[in-house]
């Protein structure tokens, strides 16, 4: 809490400052303001991110996640508005400029559906202000190869530069050397605290819903905070505000269902999308008949994703948004059995865990200059095992709960916050807002019951905590060559009668070296006041979501990022990106050597090591081709990725868990025609650090053997250092071919994957074996071989 | 913690897997002694004396020309004489409260040494089983009270076992049940409080830490069957006999029961670990403690007192 430069009262002194003094600066620089918002000429649906740009003065905005833009320039006769985006076609307008305008503007899609139309300059990398930040068109991801056909988002990320991919088959990042739980995942600006299904092997988010993504690795802009690594900022579709449209798959893994259309008026329109799991309607008929009907077990999950938007009046539009995602494994058996005082018993046990988000928000338009968005919204995650017994003495008895047994652990947020957009001039675009949040932490709580006579529960209680952010961000353009984006973020979080205070300053310049070519440089102080418990580092559900406390601190990062970015030459565009980070941390845990979080959460802070550093480095390329009938991307990025605790590995630093050395992605799509795409994907990483035993020794075991006159002896085991050793390097190519048609009522798409083509065989974990022949070896247990798949899918 | 199980046994049974023998070079290793020695009062002094070997490697190589010496005080007892296998003998009874040094020279390795004591023996004062009541399912839980004076001078440790015959057939120790965790109900603060019950141990082991210069009580419960039922053809009856066993230990021997309780636990890479639930949610690797100087292994000593007690179903 302590040494801090600035004060919370200073923060305060300066927005109000700015927010002051901006309409001066309006006054004194006479210009006009053209405003109003971008949408889909067919679906109304408002675009996010689209550039809007005078070709005459080389002055520009972009849409914000709204769909809102608001331009101010200088008083002329005349401008020449261009306004592009990505799988649209561009618009090009000339207005008379002597007024304040409001005028929406509507973009055509692209026929050429994984075509993108040529970039505008305005547009172009090298421009933008931001840096370290990825967006995949949700096209190009739908069409990317993936297990079982199910394409992901978080997949799509993996094979970006700085982005390490978890264990095996699984939909976890690493972002520039950050562990799973310091990326912020925000669907609609909510967070989710655990985003993938079957312990890892698909995201939660289903891409037919979803509007954009993006994932932003490094200069954080100031509206972002709360943890260490990256943001994912994912907005869900409106729904078609035209027509009623829908959707639906067939595939291996899950099914899928989606509805959109207009409510009422045109003023209003909803999107529902239903995704559930295939998996337990092979497994129940299979397990019922081995067990000759006494039981049977199965796994599924579901998503729904439900929106609702409408517009109350020109100035004023609000949302509602839900999600829900949970995943259950379950076993169910009964029987009749002729033991004393029981006929009939029935067994029940379920293993589920899932997200329920809902938020209403309101975007209030007050001028052509100042955009609000209220939020309100609760979020939650929760973990439950349970255990059902029921039995009956004779047969007229009903079922009676005789033992129950459930564990919970999770975590809730209520977050209430507003966010302006305040564009006063033509050379800054502000951003400031506040938000409070109440956390509820359930670390771990089994409860048993036993009708009987025992009623019990233990673990660690609920524990609550308050956050408070405030922040305030400035896009500005200092000349023609040097744009900058410079932001406070400040945070106060309060718990168990303690105070966490920071503010956390983030800088962003882009100079402007050629026209195709500007060297970019970021700072970011981040902070994150929640902590997940991780034995596996797998990124399981039973991983324990815990707060910073008294004893915990928060953890803390400073990134320092350098990039340039450059679009090449050629007629087609390419563009080239080369950044270079350096990541530190401090305030970060780990379990203690030997300590496991598998009990629950009873006891949690005893079982860690607090006060870890960290050090995160490397550089990254990525070579990106856009348009053209094949499109891709070659990525590589060096790195590496240490931590530092006094108490473990004799106080000296070890590889993260997640350290890989290099990272190798090629990407590539082809359009053969209007129907047929084919796409294909190369990874190479380095394998992850594990710490493996490298030697050993007997030891006599004189526990109860001892003293019955036994020696025994057991194997020590010698380790090398912590994650001192590797897992063979990972590589995978995975292909896909998509087909589509347009039939009568619509589009029918067959798609065709094969996961892993050449079969390699990458470990998941290692661990020596025995064997009468061979001796003791290692052993890698390989989860996915091949995987061919098949899914039809139909949009009408 | 057997309920959080359930989720990755399911989970792993869904997914695809083969396994695949893997070539990693793992690094050549200079062998380091290794020295086993636990001593206790009016026995001899015996010391096994082994060698590290690769993780790969399933022989045991025994050191059989090592000169190994036994000091107190810093003052010579005698010197261990060497028996085939690596074994050591010292025909010395060692004693309580007093502490030992061994010093062992092994041609190229450097000298070898260790020390610890045996602490005096604490006697139990008490010991009752009570019944309790049993369950539906023919359970019977019984209630296990413990007490014994701890001294007020200094820290003590304490190891705690608990065996139990269960045939009438049956009456010699030699061939009791093992101490089975699971089927003991543990709230007691002074066994809570070590934070090694994660982690199954085979026995209980403690410190003084909260009952310093006082009586301790310890409480347990225990569930145990009941039925008689035939055996060997001949029908008999379940008349449990509860053996307390209280050790008084160094704190190396203490240091190295809960470093092997947590060490074992989290052996991922044992050949004995490999279902998929141990490597995915069992702890961080944990290094086993050694007292012993450039070397491995243990050298610590312990005092016991041993309570028979009969079980009143």
């Amino acid at each position: 809490m302590g040494g801090k430069s600035l004060k919370f009262r200073d923060v305060i002194k300066i927005i109000i400052f700015i927010i002051i003094f901006s309409p001066y600066q309006i006054i004194i620089a006479q210009t006009y303001t053209l405003s109003g918002f971008v949408q889909d000429a067919k679906t109304r649906e408002s675009l996010i991110g689209v550039n809007i740009y005078d070709s005459n003065t080389y002055q520009g905005t972009v849409t914000n996640n709204y769909g809102f833009y608001s331009l101010s320039l200088n008083k002329t006769d005349t401008v020449h508005l261009h306004i592009s985006y990505v799988g649209y076609e561009k618009q090009d307008t000339l207005l008379v400029f002597n007024k304040n305008q409001q005028i929406n503007f509507s973009l055509m899609q692209n026929n050429m559906l994984n075509e993108i139309v040529i970039q505008d300059r305005y547009k172009n990398i090298e421009r933008k202000t931001e840096m370290s930040t990825v967006e995949i068109p949700l096209k190009q991801i739908k069409n990317l190869p993936s297990l079982t056909g199910e394409p992901d988002i978080m997949r799509a990320f993996q094979l970006m530069p700085g982005v390490q991919s978890g264990k095996e088959g699984t939909s976890s990042i690493s972002v520039r050397g950050g562990g799973p739980d310091q990326n912020l995942f925000l669907l609609d600006g909510v967070p989710l605290y655990y985003v993938s299904h079957i312990g890892g092997f698909v995201s939660v988010f289903e891409p037919g819903a979803l509007k954009s993504v993006k994932l932003i690795k490094g200069g954080f802009p100031a509206r972002y905070g709360g943890r260490l690594s990256s943001v994912v900022d994912i907005i869900m579709k409106e729904g078609n505000k035209e027509k009623l449209h829908g959707e639906y798959t067939l595939g291996i893994l899950s099914s899928k269902f989606l509805l959109e259309g207009p409510v009422k008026n045109n003023k209003s329109s909803f999107l529902f999308s239903l995704r559930r799991c295939n998996i337990d309607i092979l497994t129940i008929p299979i397990s019922w008949f081995n067990s000759n009907g006494e039981s049977f077990a199965g796994y599924t999950f579901y998503d729904i994703n439900a929106k609702y938007n409408h517009q109350i009046s020109k100035k004023t539009k609000i949302y509602f948004s839900f999600y829900t995602g949970r995943d259950k494994i379950f076993v169910k058996s009964h029987g009749s059995v002729s033991i004393p005082d029981v006929v009939e018993y029935r067994y029940k046990n379920i293993v589920s865990w899932g997200n329920i988000m809902g938020t209403i928000r309101f975007n209030h338009l007050y001028n052509s200059k100042l955009f609000s968005n209220t939020t309100l919204s609760y979020t939650k995650f929760n973990y439950q095992t349970k255990l059902i017994y029921k039995q009956k003495g004779t047969k007229t008895d009903s079922l009676n709960e005789r033992d129950v047994a459930t564990f919970n652990s999770g975590v809730q947020d209520i977050i209430a916050k507003i966010d302006y957009d305040f564009y006063p001039n033509t050379k800054n675009i502000i951003k400031f807002g506040a938000s409070a949040t109440y956390h509820i932490f359930t670390p771990g709580i089994t409860v048993f019951k036993q009708t009987a006579n025992i009623d019990t529960s233990y673990g660690s209680n609920n524990i609550n905590a308050i956050e408070n952010n405030l922040y305030f961000e400035d896009e500005i353009k200092i000349s023609k060559k040097i744009i900058a984006n410079i932001g406070l973020h400040s945070s106060l979080y309060y718990i168990q009668k303690s105070f966490f205070y920071t503010v956390q300053p983030r800088l962003m310049f882009n100079y402007l070296i050629k026209n195709n070519l500007s060297i970019k440089l970021s700072y970011a102080n981040m902070q994150q006041h929640i902590h997940l418990l991780s034995n596996s580092g797998a990124g399981l559900p039973t991983d324990l979501w815990v707060p910073a406390t008294k004893k915990i601190k928060p953890e803390n990062s400073q990134q320092l990022a350098v990039g340039i970015a450059h679009t090449l030459p050629f007629e087609k565009q390419i563009e080239l990106t080369i950044e270079s980070y350096y990541k530190t941390m401090t305030n970060l845990i780990e379990f203690s050597e030997g300590a496991s979080c598998f009990s629950g959460g009873s006891n949690w802070q005893e079982k860690i090591e607090t006060d870890g550093k960290g050090t995160a480095y490397g550089i990254e390329f990525l070579l990106q081709k856009k348009e053209g009938k094949t499109t891709g991307w070659i990525s590589y990025t060096l790195s590496k990725n240490e931590r530092v605790f006094k108490t473990l590995n004799n106080g000296m630093p070890f590889p993260y868990r997640y350290d890989r050395r290099h990272n190798i992605s090629i990407v590539i799509n082809h359009k053969f025609n209007k129907n047929i795409t084919l796409s294909a994907t190369w990874i190479y990483e380095t394998g992850n650090a594990i710490t493996l035993a490298v030697y050993q020794y007997c030891l006599i075991n004189y526990g109860y053997n001892y003293a019955l006159g036994d020696d025994e002896f057991n194997n020590v085991h010698v380790y090398n250092g912590r994650n001192s050793s590797r897992m063979p390097a990972y590589h995978r190519f995975d292909v896909g071919i998509n087909f589509k048609k347009q039939k009568k009522k619509g589009i029918r798409t067959w798609n065709l994957s094969i996961y892993n083509v050449y079969n390699h065989k990458n470990p998941y974990f290692l661990y020596y074996k025995y064997d009468n022949k061979k001796g003791i070896n290692l052993y890698g247990l390989s989860l996915f071989p091949i995987i061919p798949s098949v899914s039809y899918s139909f949009k009408f | 913690m057997l309920i959080k199980k359930i989720f990755i046994i399911t989970f792993i049974s869904l997914v695809i897997s083969c396994t695949n023998e893997i070539n990693i070079d793992l690094p050549d290793i200079n062998p380091k002694p290794v020295i086993n020695c636990i001593f206790t009062p009016d026995s001899l002094f015996k010391l096994n004396i082994s060698k590290t070997k690769k993780i790969t490697d399933t022989n045991i190589y025994y050191i059989n020309d090592a000169e190994v010496n036994l000091y107190s005080n810093n003052k010579l007892l005698g010197k261990f004489n060497n028996f085939s296998n690596g074994d050591y003998v010292l025909p010395l009874n060692s004693e309580e409260n007093t502490d030992y040094e061994i010093r062992v020279s092994i041609p190229n390795y450097k000298t070898i040494t260790a020390d610890s004591n045996i602490p005096a023996k604490i006697k139990i004062l008490n010991a009752t089983c009570a019944f309790k009541r049993m369950d539906e399912y023919g359970d019977c839980l019984y209630e296990i009270n413990i007490e014994f004076n701890d001294p007020a001078d200094a820290v003590n440790y304490y190891e705690l076992l608990l065996f139990f015959n269960h045939y009438e057939t049956i009456n010699s120790i030699s061939n009791i049940d093992n101490m089975d965790i699971f089927n003991f109900i543990v709230n007691d603060p002074i066994l809570i409080s070590e934070g090694d019950l994660d982690y199954e141990p085979s026995t209980f082991f403690f410190s003084d830490n909260l009952f310093n210069g006082k009586t301790a009580k310890i409480k347990l419960g225990y569930y145990g069957g009941y039925d008689p039922h035939y055996m060997d053809g001949q029908l008999v009856q379940e008349i449990k006999h509860l053996y307390v066993i209280l050790r008084s230990v160094s704190k190396s021997y203490y240091n190295y029961r809960k470093y092997w309780t947590r060490h074992s636990y989290n052996q991922n890479t044992n050949e004995h670990f490999d279902d998929p639930e141990t490597l995915l949610f069992f702890g961080e690797s944990l290094p086993m403690y050694t007292n012993i100087k450039n070397g491995y292994g243990i050298f610590a000593g312990y005092s016991s007192d041993i309570k028979k007690i009969k079980f009143i179903p």
